[in-house]
């Protein structure tokens, strides 16, 4: 078939129109760091529908991830932080479900990023999956929070490929951050 | 041609079309590294694992 003869020689692979890196943010590493940040890194960058498969067929998904983990899929060359001169301007979608739900939300979601399904793709830095105690949510961090009508069409599209009919919220990063001063 | 992409100046791919790869690449990347410390809490499967 197509797709052992890509797993042969990469001969028949379906390529992405952009390239995207896995980050991993250890919780078991964080409270031994003191700088927010200094435990995330990245893991893998792929650019063909069949490296994107390998690799997500060998790793947890977020039902079986640790408390505290965050898994981050972002275009390569953006950082998935705040600083990241991409994400600085930029905001949030948000999705919270319970504690073990959301891996189809995830997959649906890597799958819509990777398939560039999104009228704004351009508009996206990428998502992330933050595993808590008693939820786990999922965020696509986007780059121009002042483009109103790119962040309302990427939220409304969101919620159709998920299939979901809670409300959902927007925070722009500018914001977030002030809520973190103490 | 395949269903689900259009080759256009984007290489889109439908959700289905997909999905109808996903159980054919189960090994790890070529080359495919990480430290021990994360291994645990992120692999699903054991590292070092011979493909055949």
């Amino acid at each position: 078939s197509d797709a052992d003869a890509a797993r042969r020689g990469g001969a028949q692979s379906h390529p992405l129109e952009h390239s995207w890196t896995f980050w991993f943010d250890n919780p078991s590493a964080k409270s031994k760091q003191t700088a927010w940040g200094s435990s995330i890194r990245p893991i893998h960058t792929f650019a063909t529908v069949e490296d994107f498969w390998s690799l997500y067929n060998n790793i947890h998904h977020p039902s079986k991830l640790i408390v505290g983990a965050d898994f981050h899929c972002f275009k390569n060359k953006i950082e998935p932080k705040w600083e990241d001169p991409v994400c600085a301007n930029g905001g949030k979608w948000t999705i919270s479900c319970v504690r073990g739900k959301a891996d189809q939300l995830w997959l649906y979601t890597l799958l819509a990023l990777i398939g560039e399904q999104f009228e704004y793709g351009d508009e996206i830095c990428g998502a992330v999956v933050s595993v808590r105690m008693k939820q786990e949510r999922i965020a696509l961090w986007t780059k121009n929070a002042a483009n109103e009508e790119a962040q309302i069409s990427i939220g409304r599209q969101w919620k159709e490929l998920l299939d979901c009919n809670d409300t959902i919220g927007f925070i722009f990063h500018e914001d977030a951050k002030k809520d973190k001063v103490p | 041609d395949y269903d689900g992409y259009e080759a256009s100046t984007q290489k889109k791919y439908s959700r289905d079309f997909l999905m109808t790869l996903s159980q054919q690449f189960s090994e790890l990347p070529v080359g495919f590294e990480i430290g021990s410390d994360i291994a645990d809490a992120l692999m699903s499967t054991p590292l070092g694992k011979s493909p055949c």
